[in-house]
């Protein structure tokens, strides 16, 4: 064997330096451990906080929503309190919520930032558990004379109300968890150059007027939509409820309804008025021709800016948040529109009730662990004030006016700044267009009169429930269960009730008695890894002669294999009980843990999301044969003599090394309905006349007319699962490299065989080829399956599980349940799951592969 | 398994020998194999231009403006040496209304221009432009102009073909319209704004000289005045690219000294000609130049902040501005307020406004985010992790494939098992463990881990290991070395090919990085340039440009890293199909 004998030769070359070699061999280790020693040295000093001028940093987050010059006022703080330093960086999530987890891991770890911008409305939900400092005692010790002294009361009351939490069925006062920092509400606009088309004016002033009932809206949206007559597409949308930012919660209001008891221990969202709201949503999408034709128009959700729908005059009329105003002036400071609140029931407008809109908003927040919370106080005081209201709306609007654009200044908890920033910049400023000072009018008067998302320790279970019932009640999900619509949208309702009930009702019974008690746990592992280092000991003394162990030999390999026994029991034995154990347990990482028997695998089995993740997870595992089917396809095509093979070899396989970041933000792009190069590639070939032909043929198939239209990707429930492996198929060229080692490992003698028995070109393939892959093909279909059941970071970068769930794989699920719902017993659940499944999923196709598997002998 | 080594070298190959009883014709013989290799090479060709596609995309896009994001072209448009300023820009022709039949719209389109052309023309022309540039102006603002008259027609009165109609509301929009704004907007001026200057305090003094803010110093340029806010365009003249620079210079009182000043805000409305602008300023006796060139890149308003060395420098946000230099003390200024702005504006020959094109978006990606710092967490992940795995893999696979021990085998089946474990099981106890040795918000859980042993590489080492031959070892071991040096001297010298693979991987791996710094990581100062990327592109919103060069620096090392070792990527990849 020619190896061999290379292989002695290297072998002697080195036993012929072994006089000189002890000596660099040591020298070498040396100098290698000094190296790595300094360099986890220095990363662990870099990582340490400094305080060389001895003074105190306030670490703060996420305060992007104060606008590009918040640097600035930091530094004003700075200069004014020389006793602290401000630590500013920002979020690193794609919403509030989701940095939810970035918090809680920093609570948990024991570094949370001193102060940080919170979406209010999540705030009970993190006081409940304890994540939060109270506020009050802070408030309480203001001095008198402070020029930066908090007066809540002149806030509006609800900004106030929604940063407080009580726990539900007890009386006494809520403590305050949260300063509120800015506040929204949502209004109707509407274009009013189409309003005026459709004769929708004011016979007295001859103006366009805005809808004001709910029948007058409905009516109004149905006029204003236009439908492609010939291919059935929406060409432009009169109203859609979702399009813009308006949910249940919204029309429940108006409706007269309430999602919550008043003492926070009933979920009603199976209520008449509630009900009502939700039938009305579902007419309006219906009248549009159905969500999903109205999903696959409206794109517009990942582009805010100059394509914005409504700007583009492809939406008549949105309910949309107050930032919506700013967006109008800068993108399309020349569009004529309309704000008026949104629409009422026509009968409850009778009946007395006035318009009501839904405000949201942020505020600050001192997470519990802070180690300067006085001084987050202090900023917290500091930011809050007109001082720097002013001087933050006069940085960006001085930012604006350089650009030659014009600054609204934005709604502030504080009424009384709000509204004399107000007067001063619209109201009484002859530059500010009629339209906008309109605007500004509506949205002083409806912010004293918000609505809330009532304070609840669920309130995201409660959210996420409520979008659930509607996504079904849209959708039609039920339309086969139940017989007509109104029993369709009450057993949405109903479903969505039951399950959010069931989570407040296990938040507030009494915790389970048993506590997990730890150092059992621990002391119980370590015995176990004593046992089994004595079973080693015992088995080497009997079978030392029978086996031939030696003594340096045993002494040699524990050493060598030292590394991975201690990875072993530390990072992975240790944590996998940890796991099985908190599996059976309630625990939220900030309390205790609680046994809870098999209470989380119960759950589990009756939750639907954990099914849709499941499915959605499944669904992935079509990429498999795709992907490797593709790579085979380019490694046979390669798998000859031909010019250039290295440059094809590395166009193929250059995708598969793109890291993952990169490719999901690139795809995000790609993928992007309106004008990403796939659309754009699909809209010019289904505009050629082949693909006409082949539409002409399908519609007499089909018996109605069919055209083809590019898929709204990731933004629609059918397509993102297909964009999502459309992606993973483009880095095929990893596998295609695989497939060529195969092919190329056949014998050549095994083909001219088979060609010399009558078989072409398939015949060889399927009786050559494949046979002789077949151990790579069985190889590679366990590693991505178990790859794809794991698949999480596209989901988290490109769509956040969405739309409507249709991305929400198994390990984002789990994530979620453990980072941003505290559900670790749950999360650890759902791992265990994982587990059982893979390894299932593996042992099938193991066993499986017994008949389809070509082993050859060697 | 020496089937390993011979997968290691992929090589194009003769095809199959085709057996034939009769000799083949000319045709068969010469024509098939051509017409054959040109199918296969289309072929190829057409999938490999797919797959490299996205590639070629994404660098487009990386050198778009912001007002080219939407426009459907691959590549942007190339910018060209403009030589006189202010010039007049084309106009895209409208699109039909949806409801609009085609041949009513082809009639009625000519004459709707033509009553949009006669409304412009009676517009007063902007100020400051050339003559020859009229009436092309005026035909481009009509094109506009009809644009927004045509949202005025109600749609049904298409279908009804009631021309007079459709024109009379035509005009009622356009009467309705800001004409003026519309004629305007089609004419690329350079315009200066107002100054202000902020001090370290966040005071704001706006600085503003009834329309005599700027003066020219030297060039064919010209100030003019253009409405009564004090704004004025410039209008000059380059002989040619290589022209000598239009200088303007405005003097006033800063009102601050030089150590109070945060930034000097300098408003403007650029002309998209790629001509830059280079600044120096003196404020008392401070003088600064500026460390960046400005390309005038967009038509829109903007701003150009310059900025003195400041506490900013030292955060982690977004540095949009133009970074002043120190350039030492002049003796004798009038006031140590007293402040001197000088503008040079530099012609960019065609090939200098390409270059700034290229590298606007670049240069903008790096001074929004800590590149550097992301970069260098980086580094020290991948160093330590690649030393850890190279270590540990050989190290650990010694013990299992050479060495006889109790337990072994059982151990070799936990390895294999812990290979399925999905990370998502230990995620939340590995967390809890980092947190309690204090080493949450730290780079070390990110590398310390490839020290112990990762399950696969150990997996591959001990496969590799295996087919060596023992006699090897044995010699070694009579020779008087022990474990440690066989392991050294015999054992991994034979490996190396395995070790390159895993070093890849391993490379591959710590680059791609994303789940655990994003759970174990809190301060920016600390994230790995994925993190970072991910964080920049939450900040930069919509600003796809700078995402997609962001995201090409981050592909760029791992391309160049491909292309220097693409051997050892492909045995790499090899290795890791192999069966077990």
């Amino acid at each position: 064997m020619p190896e061999s004998t290379r292989l002695s030769a290297d072998a002697q070359r080195h036993f012929a330096l072994r006089g000189r070699g002890m000596v660099s061999l040591r020298f070498a280790t040396v100098l290698a451990v000094i190296v790595v020693l300094a360099v986890a040295l220095w990363t662990w000093q870099a990582t340490r906080p400094a305080h060389p001028d001895g003074k105190q940093e306030i670490v703060v987050w996420n305060l992007a929503m104060l606008g590009p010059n918040v640097e600035l006022a930091l530094h004003q703080f700075d200069l004014e309190n020389p006793r602290y330093r401000v630590v500013y960086s920002s979020s690193v999530a794609p919403d509030t919520t989701t940095d939810g987890q970035r918090l809680l891991t920093a609570i948990a770890g024991g570094v949370p930032p001193d102060m940080m911008m919170f979406d209010r409305f999540a705030i009970p939900e993190w006081a409940a558990r304890g994540a939060l400092t109270e506020l009050t005692p802070f408030l309480a010790h203001q001095r008198p004379h402070d020029p930066y002294r908090i007066d809540l009361s002149e806030d509006y009351p609800w900004t106030v109300e929604e940063g407080s939490y009580r726990k539900p069925g007890t009386s006494g006062k809520a403590g305050l968890f949260g300063i509120p920092a800015t506040v929204d509400c949502r209004l109707l606009f509407c274009n009013a150059n189409q309003l005026r088309q459709v004769g929708m004016v004011d016979p007295r002033t001859g103006q366009p007027r805005p809808p004001r009932t709910w029948k007058e809206l409905r009516a109004l949206a149905k006029r204003l939509t236009i439908v492609d007559q010939a291919t059935g597409r929406l060409v432009r949308l009169g109203f859609a409820p979702n399009v813009g930012n308006s949910w249940l919660y919204m029309y429940a209001w108006q409706a007269g309804g309430e999602l919550l008891s008043r003492d926070g221990t009933k979920v009603t969202f199976d209520t008449p008025p509630v009900r009502r709201a939700l039938r009305f949503m579902v007419d309006l999408f219906d009248d549009a021709g159905g969500v999903a034709k109205v999903n696959s128009f409206e794109s517009s959700f990942q582009e805010a800016g100059p394509l914005d729908p409504f700007l583009t005059g492809e939406v008549s009329m949105k309910i949309d948040q107050t930032w919506a105003l700013q967006q109008m002036i800068n993108w399309k400071p020349d569009l004529d529109f309309l704000t008026s609140p949104a629409p009422m029931p026509a009968d409850r407008l009778a009946a007395g009730a006035k318009p009501i809109t839904w405000s949201g908003g942020m505020s600050y927040i001192i997470p519990k662990g802070a180690r300067e919370a006085d001084g987050a106080f202090k900023l917290i005081q500091f930011l809050t004030s007109s001082r720097i209201y002013r001087f933050l709306q006069q940085a960006d609007r001085e930012s604006m006016a350089a650009e030659g654009r014009l600054y609204l200044p934005t709604p502030d908890p504080n009424r009384k700044h709000f509204e004399e920033l107000e007067s001063q910049w619209v109201s009484n400023d002859p530059k500010v267009p009629l339209r906008i000072k309109q605007a500004y009018v509506v949205i002083k008067q409806m912010l004293p009169r918000a609505r809330i998302r009532p304070p609840s320790p669920i309130g995201q279970v409660l959210w996420n429930q409520q979008v659930r019932a509607m996504d079904a009640a849209i959708n039609h999900v039920y339309s086969e269960t139940v017989k007509n619509e109104d029993a369709e949208v009450e057993h949405a309702l109903a479903t969505a009730q039951r399950a959010a009930q069931a989570e407040l009702d296990a938040f507030l019974e009494p915790p389970p008695p048993h506590k997990v008690n730890w150092p059992a746990y621990f002391w119980g592992y370590g015995a176990l890894i004593v046992l089994c280092g004595a079973a080693g000991a015992i088995a080497y003394r009997r079978h030392r002669h029978t086996r031939a162990y030696k003594k340096r030999e045993v002494g040699a390999a524990l050493v060598f294999a030292s590394p991975w026994l201690i990875g072993m029991i530390c990072l992975t034995g240790g944590p996998i009980l940890f796991t099985i154990i908190t599996s059976f347990t309630r625990y939220d990482v900030l309390s205790p843990a609680r046994y809870v028997g098999w209470q989380n695998y119960r759950d589990l089995l009756t939750d639907d999301i954990f099914f849709q993740s499941l499915w959605n997870t499944a669904y992935m595992l079509l990429r498999l044969p795709l992907v490797m089917g593709v790579g085979l396809i380019i490694a046979m095509l390669l798998d000859r003599s031909i010019r250039g093979i290295g440059a094809y070899r590395t166009a193929f396989f250059m995708p598969s090394i793109v890291p993952v970041v990169a490719s999901s933000l690139l795809w995000l792009m790609l993928l992007n309905p309106n004008f990403g190069a796939i659309n754009l590639a699909l809209a010019w070939i289904f505009s050629t006349p082949p693909a006409h032909w082949l539409a002409a043929a399908v519609s007499l198939i089909a018996g109605h007319r069919v055209e083809f239209t590019p898929p709204g990707w990731l933004e629609d429930p059918r397509w993102s699962k297909p964009a999502l492996i459309l992606m993973s198929v483009w880095s095929a060229g990893g596998g295609m490299i695989i497939w060529l080692a195969g092919l190329q490992s056949i014998p050549r003698q095994l083909y001219e065989a088979a060609a010399i028995d009558g078989a072409g070109a398939w015949g060889r393939f399927v009786n050559v080829t494949l046979p002789m892959l077949s151990p790579y093909i069985l190889f590679n279909a366990v590693v991505g399956m178990i790859a794809t059941m794991q698949i999480f970071t596209e989901a988290y970068i490109m769509t956040q599980g969405g739309p409507a769930d249709s991305t929400n794989f198994y390990a984002y699920q789990l994530f979620r349940s453990a980072f941003q719902y505290f559900r670790m017993g749950y999360a650890s659940a759902l791992a265990w799951i994982l587990f059982l499944i893979v390894l299932l999923l593996t042992l099938t196709q193991l066993w499986a592969s017994r008949r389809w598997v070509h082993y050859e002998r060697t | 398994m020496s089937v390993l080594s011979t997968l290691m070298r992929i090589r194009a190959r003769p095809s199959p020998v085709r057996l034939r009883q009769s000799p083949p014709s000319l045709r068969r013989r010469v024509l098939r194999p051509i017409l054959n290799q040109w199918i296969v090479h289309l072929t190829l060709l057409t999938l490999a231009a797919l797959f490299f596609f996205p590639f070629v995309w994404m660098f487009g896009l990386s050198l778009k403006t912001d007002e080219e994001v939407t426009s459907t072209a691959v590549f942007p448009a190339l910018p060209q040496f403009i030589a006189s300023s202010p010039y007049v820009l084309k106009a895209d022709k409208v699109d039909r209304p949806q409801m609009a039949p085609r041949e009513q719209w082809n009639r009625v389109y000519p004459q709707l221009l033509s009553d949009s052309f006669s409304a412009v023309g009676t517009l007063p022309l902007p100020a400051a432009m050339f003559d020859a540039d009229i009436q092309p102006l005026r035909q481009a603002a009509a094109i506009e102009a009809a644009r927004l008259g045509v949202q005025w027609i109600d749609q049904n009165s298409w279908t009804t073909g009631d021309t007079e109609g459709i024109r009379g509301q035509f005009q009622n929009g356009l009467a309705r319209s800001d004409l003026p704004s519309v004629l305007n907007g089609r004419l690329a001026r350079l315009e200066f704004g107002d100054l202000q200057v902020r001090s370290l305090t966040g005071h704001v003094k706006p600085i503003a000289q009834d329309g005599h803010l700027w003066k020219v110093l030297s060039g064919d340029a010209e100030l003019v005045p253009i409405d009564s806010t004090g704004v004025q365009a410039l209008r000059y003249r380059f002989a040619n690219s290589s022209a000598a620079p239009v200088v303007l210079q405005s003097v006033f009182d800063a009102a601050i000294p030089a150590d109070q000043l945060l930034r000097l805000v300098i408003a403007y409305k650029g002309d998209g000609s790629w001509n830059r602008m280079d600044f120096q300023l003196q404020v008392g006796d401070q003088r600064y130049v500026s460390e960046q060139t400005s390309y005038i890149a967009q038509h829109r308003g903007a701003s150009i902040l310059l900025q003195p060395p400041t506490f900013l420098d030292q955060t982690l946000g977004a540095r949009n501005w133009v970074s002043l230099a120190p350039a030492g003390r002049v003796t004798g200024p009038a006031s140590p307020t007293q402040a001197t702005l000088t503008l040079t504006l530099w012609p960019s020959s065609t090939l200098r406004a390409m270059w700034g094109k290229f590298q606007r978006n670049y240069s903008r990606a790096f001074r929004s985010m800590p590149f550097w710092t992301y970069v260098r967490n980086s580094l020290v992940v991948v160093i330590l992790q690649l030393a850890g795995a190279l270590f540990s893999s050989g190290f650990v696979g010694y013990a299992f494939a050479r060495l006889n021990w109790p337990g072994r085998s059982l151990a070799m089946g936990i390895l294999l098992a812990t290979m399925m474990l999905p990370s998502q099981v230990t995620m939340i106890p590995s967390f809890l463990i980092w947190r309690a040795i204090g080493w949450y918000n730290t780079l070390n859980p990110l590398w310390i881990g490839a020290w112990l042993g990762n399950a696969f590489f150990i997996f591959l080492m001990v496969q590799h290991m295996r087919t060596i031959p023992r006699e090897l070892d044995d010699a070694a071991r009579i020779d008087g070395l022990d474990e440690f040096q066989i392991w050294w001297y015999v054992m991994m010298p034979q490996v190396k090919p395995t070790l390159a693979a895993i070093a890849i991987m391993t490379f591959m791996g710590a680059w791609n990085e994303f789940m655990q710094p994003l759970i174990l990581l809190r301060d920016q100062t600390k994230f790995t340039l994925g993190l970072g990327l991910f964080a920049m592109r939450l900040d930069a919103n919509v600003d796809w440009p700078l995402i997609m060069s962001g995201n090409l620096l981050m592909i760029l090392p791992v391309i160049v890293i491909f292309f220097l070792f693409q051997r050892y990527f492909i045995e790499g990849v090899t290795l890791t199909g192999m069966k077990g």
